[in-house]
């Protein structure tokens, strides 16, 4: 749902629209949106139509309007969803996460990459290339890569969108990105008790696809910082993805 | 009272054939998936017969989705559905140019990961852009997904199936 904006400066007794399935609805009083509100059909995220400015804008950019939704959100704190949480890491913070240290993110990240790296020593020592120690080692070589490794890739990332004129937080950005590896994070999971129980090398057919997965919602988190601008945003989610790919193979090269 | 006459789209609008460049880049990175998949093969007829496969697939898998999204989704028009799909596919260029990457670049041979990620991501998209032209409910979000997820299946399947009559 998508709400149409009428300025109340310009005429308050005008109501609000909004347009479902591509047709539009409206004027509707203040209560009625409040109602839709409640009931989770406009919700952060959505857009309107500002005619004073002649432009699409998101709620968050008019204080009026977003501090209905935060008006409506309070009283009716939504559960975390599992769909966000695996494909629009934007819309669980903005739901779920709002108030949260943006550091708490990097378990996520943190945790996907010490499973992975593991995978990868534990692999490596199974065929007798490395010593247990060495295979240890490289869990932690993970962790650096899920912390500081994925935090660079945020900035690089959010330093080109800013290009563009991206309205997100540095740390919005960090957060974001550390979220994108959930799917990893489930991957690798699986991937470790396989490795742990049924000594399977499960470091590509879990860890490089729980990864690529991560791109998923990496995809939306660049369409966020962009504003929608798809193709920007494309070009973003390739280049985040080849530093993903290059520093994992000069990593293999050490 | 003065209201937008077209006001479907949310934050940057796209312009109204975008969708078609959007299609275009598809098959283009789908032709590019579907050669790489009977790379190590060496033979340029099956390269032929794989790229035009693959660009057949993908433009059916499109309409499909867009048919079946028609049917669901009460009152959804046809040309919103397919443009919501079609510019939702364009998130498989970047699993497109990260597959060829990995295959001529690395060495690596995974260009199945990259088309599945890639088919579901799409899924994904489609979800998202059909969120942006006023399409909401669970239903919009999980019927994509789902359909992204059978397009992977049955690429893995078809293109095996083809590689073995080959």
């Amino acid at each position: 749902l998508k709400i149409n904006y009428t300025h109340p400066d310009a005429d308050s007794s005008s109501g609000w629209f909004f347009t479902s399935r591509g047709t539009q609805h409206g004027p509707y009083p203040l209560e009625q949106i409040q109602q839709l509100v409640r009931e989770g059909k406009i919700g952060l995220g959505d857009y309107f139509w500002d005619p004073l400015l002649g432009r699409w804008n998101s709620f968050e950019q008019t204080p009026s309007l977003s501090s209905l939704l935060r008006t409506g959100s309070e009283t009716d704190q939504k559960p975390p969803n599992l769909f966000a949480a695996f494909l629009n890491p934007g819309l669980l913070i903005k739901n779920n996460l709002q108030g949260q240290p943006w550091p708490l993110a990097f378990l996520v990240s943190g945790f996907a990459f010490i499973f992975f790296f593991l995978q990868v020593g534990l692999d490596l020592h199974r065929s007798g290339a490395i010593s247990a120690g060495q295979a240890l080692a490289l869990a932690s070589v993970g962790l650096v890569y899920g912390t500081l490794g994925v935090s660079l890739l945020a900035y690089i990332t959010w330093l080109l969108a800013s290009v563009f004129k991206s309205n997100c937080s540095l740390t919005w950005a960090l957060q974001a990105f550390a979220l994108s590896f959930a799917p990893t994070m489930i991957y690798v999971s699986f991937g470790l008790v396989a490795n742990l129980f049924f000594d399977w090398n499960s470091s590509i057919a879990f860890g490089v696809t729980g990864v690529v997965w991560a791109l998923i919602p990496i995809s939306n988190v660049t369409n966020t910082l962009v504003e929608g601008r798809k193709t920007i945003s494309i070009a973003l989610t390739t280049l985040s993805g080849l530093i993903l790919l290059f520093s994992w193979f000069w990593l293999s090269l050490l | 009272m003065q209201t937008p006459a077209v006001n479907i789209y949310q934050g940057q609008r796209p312009k109204e054939y975008a969708f078609l460049v959007h299609l275009v880049f598809v098959v283009i990175s789908f032709s590019f998936i579907s050669a790489l998949t009977v790379r190590l093969s060496g033979n340029a007829a099956f390269t032929v017969i794989f790229v035009i496969f693959g660009s057949v697939f993908i433009l059916l898998g499109i309409l499909f989705v867009s048919l079946f999204l028609t049917t669901i989704i009460g009152n959804l028009p046809f040309r919103v559905a397919f443009e919501a799909t079609a510019s939702g596919f364009f998130a498989l260029v970047p699993f497109a140019c990260l597959a060829i990457v990995a295959e001529l670049v690395l060495g690596w041979s995974a260009v199945h990961v990259f088309t599945s990620a890639g088919l579901m991501a799409s899924g994904g998209g489609t979800a998202v852009e059909l969120a942006q032209r006023g399409v909401s409910g669970k239903l919009s979000i999980i019927a994509p997904l789902i359909l992204g997820f059978l397009m992977s299946f049955l690429w893995l399947v078809s293109s095996a199936a083809l590689a073995q009559l080959l």
